[in-house]
């Protein structure tokens, strides 16, 4: 009997999705994160008559086939643009539009990633709040006053009285971001179908994309929207309900069937 | 057991440290010199179920396909915002106007750091926090400011900390002190300690103390020392309770997909019936 395998392959799908959607509500409050999506693609078919082609004395027939349940296909990302949240801190730097920010962790890689929440650490070097620092690396002095950030990146303040530019944030664009792969801790790592790092300054055009811009004293939002996980999840819920239902069937058939002959 | 049930049980427990955090802002809102904090998620580990692939000539290539394991605490942040002055007409009371930190030691050796000025002066005429009795440093980090009883009809502190005295035997004005402020790289990195107190922490920098008599010199230009004032809390009450509801919702969505998640595990167990 095919049903049951069927429907626990909806049961396996409906699972991942619900994850997903688990996964999502749990960063419905972090910073800069990018719903998830799950796309299901069918199985292969089992023929259960083959077709014919359509010759002089004969009309064809169709292939019959019947299904074998569903796959998980990809995961996307909904890169969609968070809301810039106003906050009170001068290095909370959201971005305007694409491209992240790259910093290094401490372990050398190069992660990317879309939160600005930035600090001076006690050497005076700018990082993200996990201390991995922001590159190309930018250096804010010892009581350097009034920090501001402008639109195109640059990060200056006051010191000893003289306005001063302490450096230039850069931003990074890819050809396929959704191909970037999600490393814990807002980070992004690069992949072979992400494309390579393309870096430049907020609001230079690289290639056929826009980088965007940078809006201090700001933070960008989740983009997980509340109203759609939650009807998600009614829908999966009844999803999952369903394929469950068919297993019972199914075990309900079979057991007519083994009681056939007493 | 399902994924979904412990991302849940993830952002239950970040919500939960948010209204903590919210709650002791809250708390605080008429502290002195109190610097409200604020919590910042971050994603936690994505499992992988697919790698990505390389496009080629003859075909596209394939993103990578993960899920999410949740969120986890990104940061605590220490928002070191100026507070408005409240105006208190008490002479030893005073606030820093811009950055830095007075300075402050319990036993003459240890170095304590506050934003909190509500001084008063004990029998022996030092200026000192009233709560602990901890000394305010003088500019050249090494002695408490002193304001010797019975000596000065009168004393005055000006914006750059300085402190004059008017002798009461002879009405002329003599230097008693310099008040100091000191800075440090990362304002925000300072460990707090209760008491309105914070200390150096690995990631703070070290101390400079400014003032007259301190090797850095006087203070940084945009700071000044404010006198009969105190600094009031930088707690803003709207965005405490704006935080609050985002809090209590997240928190609420979460409680909802365990409650689904259950009710899937539910459905498998009822799916064997006898």
């Amino acid at each position: 009997m095919r049903l049951i395998g069927t429907a626990a392959s909806g049961i396996r799908a409906q699972q991942l999705a619900i994850d997903t959607i688990g996964n999502n509500m749990a960063n419905v409050n972090t910073p800069g994160f990018k719903a998830n999506q799950m796309d299901f693609a069918e199985t292969l078919s089992t023929e259960v008559r083959s077709g014919k082609t359509k010759t002089a004395g004969t009309t064809g027939v169709d292939t019959l086939g019947i299904g074998s349940g569903v796959a998980y296909n990809a995961s996307g990302t909904n890169f969609q643009q968070g809301t810039l949240a106003p906050s009170d801190r001068p290095l909370d730097l959201g971005i305007d539009g694409v491209g992240f920010f790259q910093v290094k962790t401490p372990d050398g890689t190069t992660g990317y990633t879309r939160v600005g929440s930035f600090q001076v650490d006690g050497s005076g070097q700018l990082t993200d709040m996990h201390g991995s620092a922001v590159q190309p690396s930018i250096s804010v002095p010892s009581g350097a006053t009034d920090l501001a950030v402008s639109k195109n990146g640059e990060i200056s303040g006051v010191v000893a009285g003289v306005k001063t530019i302490f450096g230039q944030i850069s931003l990074v664009g890819f050809k396929n971001p959704e191909g970037l792969e999600k490393n814990g801790d807002n980070l992004y790592l690069s992949t072979v179908n992400s494309g390579a790092p393309q870096v430049g300054q907020p609001g230079s055009t690289l290639g056929n994309q826009v980088l965007g811009t940078i809006r201090g004293q700001s933070l960008e939002q989740s983009n997980v929207d509340l109203a759609t996980s939650m009807t998600d999840l009614m829908q999966v819920q009844r999803a999952y309900q369903m394929n469950a239902r068919l297993v019972s069937d199914g075990d309900q058939m079979w057991g007519i069937a083994n009681t056939m002959r007493r | 057991m399902m994924r979904s049930l412990y991302s849940a049980i993830s952002g239950l427990k970040n919500h939960q440290i948010k209204m903590d955090v919210i709650g002791n802002n809250i708390a605080n809102v008429n502290t002195t010199g109190y610097k409200r904090s604020r919590v910042t998620f971050a994603t936690m580990l994505s499992q992988t179920l697919k790698g990505a692939s390389t496009p080629t000539a003859a075909t596209g290539g394939t993103n990578p396909m993960q899920v999410g394991l949740g969120a986890s605490l990104g940061s605590i942040d220490q928002i070191m915002t100026q507070g408005s002055a409240q105006s208190t007409g008490n002479p030893t009371d005073m606030m820093i106007q811009g950055p830095g930190f007075f300075a402050l030691t319990t036993n003459g050796t240890d170095r304590i750091y506050s934003r909190s000025g509500a001084f008063s002066l004990d029998a022996l005429g030092n200026l000192v926090d009233p709560a602990s009795g901890a000394q305010v440093l003088d500019a050249d980090d090494a002695t408490p400011i002193n304001i010797a009883p019975n000596t000065y009809s009168s004393y005055s502190i000006d914006k750059t900390g300085a402190i004059t005295g008017i002798l009461s035997a002879t009405g002329l004005p003599t230097p008693i002190g310099n008040v100091q402020i000191a800075t440090f790289a990362n304002e925000a990195g300072l460990t707090s300690m209760g008491g309105s107190f914070y200390t150096v922490s690995n990631n703070s920098g070290p101390a400079t103390p400014y003032g007259v008599a301190a090797t850095a010199g006087t203070y940084p230009s945009g700071t000044t020392l404010v006198s009969s004032a105190v600094e009031m809390s930088n707690v803003d009450l709207s965005t405490e309770f704006t935080d609050m509801i985002v809090a209590q919702r997240g928190f609420q969505a979460n409680s909802r997909v365990i409650t689904v998640s259950d009710s899937l595990l539910q459905e498998l167990i009822d799916l064997k019936r006898n």
